[in-house]
């Protein structure tokens, strides 16, 4: 029983480990995605694409989710929501 | 199906030329239509000179109307956008929509895909085009998207195959349920992949540029450059010798010789540069 906990608590830290290094590539990708596609709906720093428009509704809904992690203040994404006052 | 597209610097002679080519190939008995889509259309004022402006088919087009038609396009996609919920005023963008750069290009793109897609198969279109700047970014709008929507499924995959990869270790499952966003960048790309295989068609498109002097030819070759690196392959220059008889071009007529010119034309004594 012990050593089946001991195990349980090693595969943890184990996933841990694993997912803490693919959610900060995640966080990464998803910085460079938001900073490409969000300044075409804006059209102040660069005209607004008129080609991605009909995507806008979708980026909108998936932003909410995004905002509302609780990862803590390492992610880049929220951070970057904050400043445009999501 | 054919189209021909008319560029070159203001004032050397494509509405002239493109009204001509209209009049050959309706007296060749091939159905054509011609298209002004430049904003400053002149084609009806050409066209009221002469009075058999009814023997071809001829649109210009009605920007006000393809401004509306786009614009509630665009709001019926924003319909399911909880308005509290965005980062930016949405009404804001649509009372300024048509004053960004770009509006004209995308509207005139749409306005060219509709007509070559809703065309019959043996029908031949002639687009009279706007000024340089304005037809050049046009016709080069596909291009620049295919590369820029590219990088962004790109990144978006990259996106989803982490999203995956963290769902398979933490709940020990595959999570592939479709992507929205990847799905609509998809289908944009195939739209412009669409448009671009049909403005390159080497068989189909043919772009006429038209200079008639040292300024003209200088835009011309600017032209040409231009759409040889986005790939257009079938580009003819055409020499108007309106300003300079000894260079062995073409003579476009004056407007104030057109009925006599048309009449040639329909008799087989009047050739045009094919």
């Amino acid at each position: 029983m012990k050593i089946k906990k001991i195990a349980e608590y090693f595969s943890r830290i184990q996933k841990y480990k694993s997912t803490s290094i693919i959610k900060y590539e995640l966080i990464e990708r998803e910085f460079i995605f938001y900073n490409l596609i969000l300044p075409n709906f804006f059209g102040i720093q660069l005209p607004i694409n008129f080609l991605l428009l009909p995507i806008l509704p979708e980026i909108v809904e998936e932003l909410n989710i995004v905002a509302n992690r609780t990862s803590g203040s390492d992610d880049r994404i929220v951070d970057l929501f904050e400043i445009i006052d999501l | 199906m054919k189209y021909l597209f008319f560029l070159g610097k203001g004032g050397v002679g494509k509405t002239t030329l493109s009204i001509l080519y209209s009049f050959y190939f309706t007296f060749q008995g091939i159905d054509s239509k011609l298209f002004s889509i430049d904003p400053a259309h002149n084609i009806k004022d050409i066209l009221n000179k002469i009075n058999i402006r009814d023997l071809i088919n001829f649109e210009e087009m009605d920007f006000e109307k393809e401004k509306i038609d786009y614009i509630s396009q665009i709001k019926f996609q924003m319909m399911n956008i909880n308005k509290s919920s965005l980062f930016f005023s949405i009404d804001h963008l649509y009372k300024n929509i048509e004053e960004y750069p770009g509006f004209d290009e995308y509207l005139i793109l749409f306005f060219i895909e509709k007509q070559i897609l809703k065309s019959d198969k043996n029908k031949i279109l002639i687009f009279d085009m706007p000024p340089t700047g304005l037809s050049l970014r046009i016709l080069k709008l596909p291009y620049l998207n295919i590369s820029y929507i590219s990088t962004l499924i790109k990144l978006r995959e990259q996106i989803l195959e982490k999203k995956w990869q963290i769902a398979k270790i933490e709940q020990g499952i595959k999570n592939s349920t479709e992507d929205k966003i990847l799905n609509k960048l998809i289908n944009l790309k195939n739209r412009m992949k669409n448009l671009q295989n049909l403005l390159l068609d080497k068989e189909e498109s043919q772009i006429y540029i038209i200079y008639a002097d040292d300024i003209s030819k200088k835009e011309m070759e600017k032209i040409e450059k231009n759409l040889i690196g986005a790939g257009f392959q079938n580009i003819k220059k055409i020499y108007n010798n309106i300003y300079n008889r000894n260079r062995g071009g073409f003579d476009i007529p004056y407007i104030e010789n057109f009925q006599e010119v048309i009449t040639k034309l329909k008799n087989n004594n009047f050739k045009l540069p094919l």
